[in-house]
């Protein structure tokens, strides 16, 4: 494919699909390798600059979004941002997963010092973290890491995003 | 899932510590172990004073320090065995595992930041499904509304209310019986309501007059209509051909 069609095909695949797409999930689409297509979405998103909409890499994948400047128009269509109940407990726990999966209840109630099984089956339900797996060991405890849709609405591109800051202190 | 009250704005014994170092200003390395466990166990107290329940989780705590404390006090010796072993300081790791929740703590501050960005961009009709946070549990039984709940409620109550009647005699109820009873009751009338059938029943008849219905159903002699969940279950006899039957 020529690199000025590829422009407008990976924009209409990264609008048209559903959920967030790799560089690599493109690059076998439009048969290109992943590193053309990364420079491609860039030229896309200079493109952008003006405009209403713009690229966001969440969860390693591409997705076209609203400028959060909108966000307050957009809130006038009817669509309101959901600030979800995230409760405090729930956020403590979804960070220690992020950080620490695949991770089991237990290990999880250690480092909060509380009981976690209400916040990890709130975020069960809202399909922030699932169940990875079960480790080896007495009890085969279920092991659980975030999801997909963690790193999308929390706009992050990977678990390389989230802060570092002190994790020296304890590790 | 229950109301989660959160004591205070504490989510646990360790949220509770370091926000008690933090107010007095000290060095987590260097905690005053004293004055931290009688400002903990002040906490407690004023729990109690609310009558908020204490978790286990906090009380573990309380015994937790109050042991440092101990062992603060009691002398160091020289430990003489194993000569290298040091003197390791018995807050130690109480101080590590406060540092490890501390760090966490603030990365949900960081992500929590995160969300509310993210969630002011918009993917193109995304928002009604994906973003929908809202646990799918939050009607418990279909369509039931407030005024059916609170009708069943009443109607569960009046039943409560109710002088239980004085069973004198405990006899076995078979199974045959009661299907001939229901069979009786049924005759001639065009449906019956369970309750009229169990009323004045002691538990273990409510349950043999349900397995005789159930039976009833099974051998295709009448069928069940239960309008609502929860709700009043009629018992309509169907045509007669069954008596020949049995």
């Amino acid at each position: 494919m020529k690199l000025s069609d590829a422009r407008v095909v990976i924009e209409g695949l990264i609008f048209a699909s559903e959920r967030p797409l790799t560089a690599q999930e493109l690059a076998e689409v439009v048969e290109l390798d992943p590193s053309t297509v990364e420079s491609v979405v860039e030229k896309i998103r200079e493109h952008y600059a003006q405009g209403a909409l713009l690229i966001r890499n969440v969860g390693g994948g591409y997705q076209i979004v609203t400028k959060p400047e909108l966000s307050t128009w957009i809130e006038k269509l009817g669509r309101q941002v959901v600030s979800a109940p995230l409760t405090a407990a729930s956020t403590e726990t979804l960070a220690i997963i992020a950080y620490q999966e695949p991770v089991t209840r237990a290990e999880i109630e250690q480092i909060r010092g509380v009981r976690s099984d209400s916040a990890i089956n709130s975020l069960l339900d809202t399909e922030l973290i699932c169940e990875v797996g079960r480790k080896a060991g007495p009890g085969r405890p279920i092991l659980y890491g975030v999801t997909e849709k963690f790193y999308i609405h929390f706009g992050l591109t990977s678990a390389n995003e989230l802060p570092l800051a002190g994790i020296s202190e304890w590790k | 899932m229950g109301y989660v009250i959160e004591l205070e704005v504490y989510q646990g014994p360790f949220d509770l510590l370091l926000d008690l170092i933090a107010q007095n200003e000290v060095d987590i390395w260097d905690i005053p172990i004293a004055t931290i466990t009688e400002q903990y166990l002040e906490y407690l107290y004023s729990l109690q004073e609310k009558d908020l329940a204490i978790t286990g989780e906090f009380l573990v705590m309380a015994a937790t320090l109050i042991r440092i404390k101990s062992r603060l006090l009691l002398p160091q010796e020289a430990v003489e065995d194993e000569g290298e072993e040091e003197l390791e300081d018995p807050r130690t790791q109480l101080v590590e595992q406060l540092l490890r929740y501390k760090f966490f703590k603030e990365v949900s501050v960081f992500l929590e930041e995160r969300y509310k960005e993210a969630s002011k961009c918009f993917a193109r009709g995304q928002r009604a499904a994906s973003y929908d946070l809202t646990p799918i549990y939050i009607v418990p039984v279909g369509d039931t509304t407030l005024r059916e709940l609170g009708e069943l409620y009443h109607q569960l109550m009046t039943e409560l209310e109710k002088e239980p009647p004085v069973h004198l005699v405990t006899g076995r109820i078979s199974l045959q019986e009661r299907l001939a009873l229901v069979r009786l009751q049924l005759m001639g009338q065009p449906r019956a309501r369970f309750s009229d059938l169990v009323r004045d029943s002691s538990a273990r008849e409510i349950v043999v007059t349900f397995l005789a219905i159930l039976e009833l159903v099974h051998l295709g002699e009448i069928a069940l209509v239960q309008r609502e969940s929860l709700g009043e279950i009629d018992i309509e006899p169907l045509e007669l051909e069954v008596e020949v039957q049995r």
